[in-house]
């Protein structure tokens, strides 16, 4: 399994209880994914990314819903090979 | 993936995306117990100082850095203003960070200018400029948004006269400007015709009451009308 996260650039510099929110999911869990396929669109304060896939595989699981807010180091997805 | 059915008859917006956010803020700043106090202030000495400024640096100065540094001159004598209201009380901070409300195409967003207290007119210009640009690209870092202690929204380009904006959460205080405007004052005890603008400043009552908030505009609005560097 590989852990899906938000990238670490996102949180630079940013304080300490910031959270970002999951805006959107691009893949239903179960879906094959190619390596640098987009997953999600995540906001932290005003600031759009794009969470790409890691790696190619299968989307084992969606761990935080659309609209969610999550803190720094929170796993998004889970892809299985 | 969430693309919202549209029916025949009219356009649905989602709440999701930046809106999302813009909403969520708004609601948390809404909830604050607010009070809106207004003051007509002089806006010739300002534009004056503008235009000279404009010609010295080289780079067109507008009204916006002056009233950001006279809000730096004046936030720094009144540090309640200058603070957010959190689960550890009112927090005075030092340092005055200014949130400036920036309209763009996906919505409002209001990057900071941090130190602003150590910054000159030119470089308060300078760093608006730059932030905006940035804010509208989408290219601002989210640290780009945080450690605001005190927001400016100048509606003046809008046209209107006077606004009360929504606290920034979690900041104690924002303050409207409207447009500059001739308008004929007493002067001397004979009317004269004077370019003015409103100021209103919008506070959270849990954090300041409002005769020392009432003095803060009030030195506010004298810092605004003389222009000083």
């Amino acid at each position: 399994m590989t852990d899906v996260q938000l990238q670490n650039e996102a949180w630079e510099d940013t304080e300490e209880d910031t959270e970002a929110l999951l805006d959107e999911w691009h893949v239903k869990a179960g879906e094959k994914v190619d390596a640098g396929q987009l997953l999600a669109s995540v906001i932290v304060a005003k600031t759009k990314f794009e969470v790409v896939a890691p790696s190619a595989g299968v989307v084992a699981e969606l761990k935080v819903q659309a609209q969610e807010n999550f803190p720094r180091g929170t796993v998004l997805a889970l892809l299985s090979a | 993936m969430s693309q919202v059915e549209q029916p025949s008859d009219r356009h649905i917006v989602p709440m999701s995306g930046l809106r999302g956010v813009i909403a969520k803020a708004m609601a948390t700043g809404w909830q604050a117990p607010r009070v809106a106090l207004g003051l007509e202030v002089g806006m010739d000495a300002p534009i004056a100082r503008a235009r000279a400024l404009t010609a010295e640096l080289g780079v067109k100065i507008s009204l916006t850095p002056l009233i950001l540094a006279a809000l730096a001159r004046t936030l720094t004598q009144h540090p309640r203003l200058n603070a957010l209201v959190t689960a550890r009380g009112i927090e005075e901070v030092h340092a005055v960070n200014l949130a400036v409300a920036v309209d763009t195409p996906a919505g409002l967003v209001a990057p900071v200018i941090r130190d602003a207290q150590a910054k000159s007119v030119g470089a308060l210009a300078k760093e608006l400029t730059d932030l905006a640009e940035r804010a509208r690209a989408g290219t601002l870092p989210p640290s780009g948004y945080q450690k605001g202690t005190f927001t400016l929204s100048n509606l003046g380009a809008a046209g209107i006269d006077w606004l009360t904006p929504v606290i920034n959460p979690p900041q104690v205080a924002i303050l409207g400007v409207g447009r500059t405007r001739e308008a004929v004052i007493v002067r001397d005890g004979a009317p004269a015709v004077a370019r003015v603008a409103t100021l209103t400043l919008v506070f959270d009552h849990r954090a300041i009451d409002g005769f020392p908030a009432g003095l803060f505009l009030r030195d506010l609005g004298a810092e605004i009308a003389a222009a000083r560097d």
